[in-house]
C-alpha cells in the first residue's frame, strides 16, 4: 500500500523555505545579466567556472555582487520584464503542480468545487495553507470576474526593511510579489480558468491579490 | 545606572554597528544620541582589541576540557574606570557589545535578546539586509553599505533598550 501523498510530509524548516525562495529574485536578475553579457560579447566574460562559490566570488557582473550581499537587488534590470516573468513562471509552474496534489488530497475529503467562487476558497484556505500555514484574510469580488485577497501579514516579506527607506523597501517588495502572483494563476490555470493577476502592497506586510478572470459569477 | 553604548562586530573584525546613547533628557524619558557615527573611530577600535585579547586569554586559562560554546564566551563583562563592557559572541563569531556603569551586573540576557530576537529578525531574515558585511574597498565611498542601516533594527533595539528598567 502506498501512502498518500501529502501524508509522507513531515515538516520543512519555515526560515529554510523563505530563505530559498528570497533567492529568486536575485537569481533571476543574475540570470538576466548573464544573458545580457553573452549576447554582447562573442566570448564570454564569465565563462563556466568549475570553482566552488566562496565569500569573495563574484556572482554576476554586477558590480561588487558578492554572497551574502545585497547590491544585486539594486541593478537596473530589477523591474525588467524578463526578470519579474522569470519569477512569475516559477510560480505558475508550482501552482499547476500544486494544484494537482491538493486536490487529489481534498477529493477523499468531498469538498466539491463547482464554481469559480470555490476555486477562489480553494486558493485562500488549502493553497495557503500549505504554501504560509495560514489563510487569506479577505476575499472580495464584484461578481464580474474580479477578485481580491487579502493577506495581512504576507510572511515572505514581513521582515523587509531597505536601509534606503520605506520607498525602496516597497519597491523591491513588490518584485517579490510576482512569485505568489504566478502561484495563484497556476491554480487557476489548473481549474482551466485564465486568469491575470497584480499584487499591491502599500503597506508591510498587508497585500493585497487582485485577479481578473473573463468568468462572470 | 545607565547605558552608554551599543556595538556589533562582525567575524572581519569591523564594526557594522554603532549606537551612542546620551542621556541628556531624564524628564521625558527621551534621549538621543548617535547612529553609526563613530564605526571606524578608535574607541572602537581599541574596545575591539581588549575585547579580542581579554577573550583569548581568558579562554587559554579555562580548563580545555570544557565544551567549545563555553570557552568561546568565556569573557562575559569587565571594568574600566566608570565603565563595564558586556560582551556575547555568537558561534558566527559575531561580537555584541553594552557599554555601561559600574551599576550594572550583567547584561547577557540582554545581549541575547539583541542577537536572537532583533538582529536574527531585522537582519538575517530581512532579505533587504546583506549578512555578509565586508566591503573591498571600492566601495568605501557607500557610507551607507558595511553597516546595519534599516530603520527596523535601528527602533527596535532602541526601543527595546530604551524600556530596560536601569537603561
Amino acid at each position: 500500500m502506498t501512502d498518500e501523498v501529502l501524508d509522507k510530509q513531515t515538516s520543512v524548516s519555515k526560515s529554510a523555505l523563505e530563505f530559498l525562495l528570497q533567492e529568486l529574485v536575485p537569481t533571476s536578475i543574475r540570470v538576466s545579466h548573464r544573458l545580457q553579457d553573452s549576447a554582447a560579447t562573442t566570448a564570454s566574460v564569465l565563462a563556466d567556472k568549475d570553482e566552488p562559490t566562496v565569500v569573495d566570488t563574484q556572482l554576476s557582473s554586477i558590480r561588487n555582487d558578492l554572497p551574502g550581499t545585497v547590491h544585486v537587488l539594486d541593478s537596473a534590470l530589477i523591474n525588467n520584464d524578463e526578470v519579474t516573468l522569470r519569477i512569475e513562471t516559477y510560480g505558475y509552474n508550482l501552482g499547476l503542480k500544486l494544484a494537482e496534489v491538493l486536490l487529489y488530497k481534498n477529493n477523499t475529503n468531498g469538498t466539491k468545487i463547482v464554481d469559480i467562487l470555490d476555486i477562489m476558497k480553494f486558493v485562500c484556505r488549502d493553497v495557503w495553507k500549505c504554501l504560509y500555514n495560514k489563510q487569506m484574510d479577505n476575499l472580495r469580488t464584484n461578481h464580474r470576474g474580479t477578485f481580491v485577497l487579502v493577506d495581512k501579514s504576507y510572511r515572505s516579506i514581513e521582515n523587509f526593511n531597505s536601509s534606503k527607506g520605506v520607498h525602496d523597501t516597497l519597491a523591491k517588495a513588490r518584485v517579490h510579489l510576482w512569485f505568489p502572483c504566478g502561484v495563484i494563476r497556476g491554480i487557476l490555470m489548473s481549474f482551466g480558468v485564465e486568469s491575470y493577476v497584480t499584487a499591491e502592497v502599500t503597506q508591510l506586510p498587508y497585500v493585497s491579490f487582485n485577479i481578473h478572470t473573463s468568468i462572470n459569477n | 545606572m545607565a547605558i552608554y553604548s551599543f556595538f556589533i562586530f562582525d567575524r572581519h573584525c569591523n564594526c557594522i554597528y554603532n549606537r551612542e546613547f546620551t542621556h541628556l533628557d531624564h524628564t521625558n524619558g527621551t534621549s538621543v544620541g548617535q547612529v553609526n557615527r563613530n564605526n571606524d573611530s578608535n574607541t572602537s577600535k581599541l574596545l575591539f582589541g581588549i575585547l579580542y585579547s581579554l577573550k583569548t586569554i581568558s579562554s587559554k586559562l579555562i580548563d580545555s576540557e570544557e565544551s567549545e560554546s563555553i570557552i568561546s564566551n568565556a569573557l562575559k563583562s569587565f571594568t574600566i574606570g566608570n565603565y563595564r563592557i558586556h560582551y556575547l559572541e555568537s558561534l558566527t563569531r559575531l561580537k555584541f557589545v553594552l557599554v555601561s556603569d559600574n551599576d550594572i551586573d550583567n547584561l547577557q540576557t540582554v545581549l541575547w535578546e539583541l542577537y536572537s530576537n532583533y538582529f536574527i529578525r531585522n537582519v538575517v531574515q530581512n532579505s533587504l539586509s546583506p549578512v555578509e558585511f565586508k566591503q573591498s574597498d571600492d566601495i568605501k565611498e557607500n557610507e551607507t553599505s558595511g553597516k546595519i542601516n534599516n530603520s527596523n533594527f535601528i527602533n527596535e533595539t532602541d526601543d527595546f533598550l530604551q524600556s530596560l528598567p536601569f537603561f
